[in-house]
């Protein structure tokens, strides 16, 4: 009979149980779309920091020049495993002269490159590779190179090439010649790990003469900015004269990006709060004021000796069911509104289904905390 | 009034005082009530309005614990006792605004006690159907509701739903102030024949000289206390 009389009590207060169906559907449909706009948002967010490449570029220190610096060749030891910027960036463009090699009895001069991209004569001169052979060849302690068209007749039946370094030639490397290039004058361009190994300890100094990379990490670009300046100072006019390198660092619209959906997230998920707030405030309105015109039903009931968990059972569950009809037109509605009802949702809803239930117990406990007597009288 | 108290008897409030504390004041509405209240006997409690009639009476049906003093049921007091079992199967309470469930039929509204007490549901009915009988109301007002009711017989639904439960102990606050003579006479008979004939323990608050006429003890209250 009890569940008999919850449907038919809420059969009988038909506009009270749509009331605070209607409230919670409101509520609802307000939370899930903010809820839907700031994850939006931070997705956006994310996305900006995971796709966007803050590119780097080495340069003098007034940021005039970017080829043909003369950074010392430790610098290049910063960016390899182990170094103080290692973590920080990615994609390292290098581009360095190391005097010459011995080739037959030519001096030919010698570069050690990462990428073609790093050496501005190969963005006019195309590099025609090997069968099967590309940039990405570049790449590693293979030892590999890109010559000069006039300097095939050097290359043996299998491909490579065998160079010497001056003065005297006692060290020489084979190298696999992967690719040429056409050009007046004759060069080696050997790959940089390979390059760095076979002119360990030797006289002849490599000289990175171009350096740019990426930052590694976007979200951690103030910790990189810090490590950076370490070694390079901010690229600009008014360094003029000054004997360190700068850098420049292509951050601007990243950084103003990222402020702008920063703030905006801001502000939504403190009116987020407030939202919430209002929420359960006027769902506890709500329940309170349904509950309390049925006080002195609640009174009877307490007086037959009804038990609390009779009592506040009954309540909830038209609370719950009240809850629940406004929750599912809501949540239909938003999938309809192509507003995203995932597993956020879910939590929007538990929450505000908890604190309705929250809200029921705590208003059947102050309408039956008064005077019974004198609700029972009809005195209050 | 010094008497010596037996706690053992069927209800008795022992020195019992109740006041009601807000933060600016205290009004003493019950002060050092002693009484015996045995079966078989209708007592009438008068007194002018505000002298704590009603209160007394709340403290008796345990919806109140009294400030000071206590009150017992057959020797056990309601501060040591399960008080919503103590209202559900000890006591009943009539109102002088009937209080029945307007959503429940006039059946359904004296099954409630039972539905409480978890009697089993053929046994109920068969109880509601006789208490309904025994106050003059026949099987053709089962299926109403208590808007479809006159006072009078609201009321007696009320005093049904009150004797269904098996409770012997009645409290009667006002039972007779919304309705004419004809039925007041209808009501107070009943409480006669209840405890005369049934050996219920009958209390009834009133203001009506003739309720206190018909009653067995009348019990006058004035400023809180028992005067005679």
């Amino acid at each position: 009979m009890i569940l008999k009389y919850i449907l038919r009590s809420l059969r009988s207060r038909l506009w009270e149980a749509l009331s605070l169906a209607a409230t919670v559907f409101l509520c609802l449909v307000l939370l899930l779309a903010i809820h839907s706009t700031i994850a939006q948002r931070q997705a956006e967010l994310d996305g900006v920091y995971q796709n966007t490449e803050i590119a780097c570029v080495v340069t003098d220190a007034t940021g005039s020049t970017r080829n043909g610096l003369s950074i010392p060749a430790e610098y290049l030891s910063l960016f390899r495993e182990g170094g103080a910027l290692y973590d920080h960036v990615k994609g390292l463009v290098c581009h360095a002269t190391a005097s010459f090699l011995l080739l037959g009895e030519e001096r030919i001069p010698l570069h050690l490159l990462n990428t073609p991209d790093a050496v501005p004569l190969f963005a006019e001169t195309p590099i025609t590779y090997l069968d099967g052979y590309g940039d990405a060849d570049l790449v590693g302690e293979d030892a590999v190179a890109i010559i000069s068209e006039n300097l095939m007749p050097y290359i043996a039946a299998d491909g490579s090439l065998t160079l010497s370094l001056p003065p005297r030639g006692e060290r020489s490397i084979v190298v696999r010649v992967i690719g040429a290039y056409s050009s007046d004058t004759s060069a080696i361009y050997l790959s940089l790990d390979a390059g760095r190994k076979l002119l360990e300890g030797s006289v002849n100094k490599v000289t990175p003469s171009a350096l740019s990379f990426c930052v590694a990490d976007n979200r951690k670009l103030n910790e990189t900015k810090m490590a950076l300046g370490e070694y390079f100072i901010a690229a600009d006019p008014i360094n003029q004269g000054s004997s360190r390198f700068g850098l420049w660092m292509d951050d601007a619209s990243f950084v103003d990006t990222v402020m702008v959906l920063e703030r905006s997230i801001a502000l939504f998920v403190l009116f987020r709060t407030v939202l919430w707030v209002l929420a359960l405030c006027v769902c506890f309105l709500v329940i309170f004021l349904l509950i309390r015109r049925r006080r002195t039903e609640l009174a009877v009931m307490y007086s037959m000796g009804c038990s609390s968990v009779l009592l506040y059972g009954q309540v909830l569950c038209e609370v719950a069911i009240c809850f629940a009809i406004g929750a599912l037109v809501a949540l239909f509605a938003a999938a309809a509104a192509k507003v995203s009802v995932g597993g956020e949702a879910v939590r929007v809803v538990g929450i505000l289904l908890g604190g309705c239930l929250i809200g029921g117990v705590g208003s059947v406990t102050a309408v039956t905390s008064g005077d019974i007597m004198k609700i029972l009288k009809g005195k209050e | 009034m010094e008497q010596m108290i037996d706690r053992e008897k069927l209800l008795v409030a022992d020195r019992v005082t109740f006041a009601y504390k807000t933060r600016h004041q205290t009004v003493w509405a019950v002060r050092d009530v002693s009484y015996e209240f045995e079966a078989g006997k209708v007592y009438a409690i008068v007194g002018k309005s505000g002298c704590g009639k009603t209160t007394l009476i709340s403290t008796l049906a345990g919806l109140n614990l009294p400030s000071m003093g206590e009150v017992y049921y057959r020797g056990t007091s309601t501060y040591r006792m399960n008080r919503n079992h103590y209202r559900r199967d000890d006591i009943a309470v009539i109102y002088q605004n009937y209080n029945l469930f307007p959503l429940l039929t006039v059946l359904e509204n004296v099954l409630y006690p039972m539905e409480l007490q978890k009697k089993p549901k053929k046994d109920a009915v068969s109880i509601a159907k006789e208490k309904l009988l025994s106050v003059g109301l026949d099987g053709s007002y089962l299926g109403r509701l208590p808007a479809m009711l006159s006072g009078g017989e609201q009321q007696r639904v009320a005093i049904a739903r009150a004797l269904a439960g098996g409770q012997r102990i009645i409290l009667a606050d006002e039972p007779t102030g919304n309705l004419d003579s004809e039925n007041g006479d209808l009501v107070m008979k009943t409480f006669q024949r209840l405890a005369h004939e049934e050996g219920y323990c009958v209390i009834i608050v009133t203001h009506d000289p003739q309720i206190a006429d018909e009653s067995d003890i009348v019990i006058r209250m004035e400023s809180g206390r028992i005067v005679t």
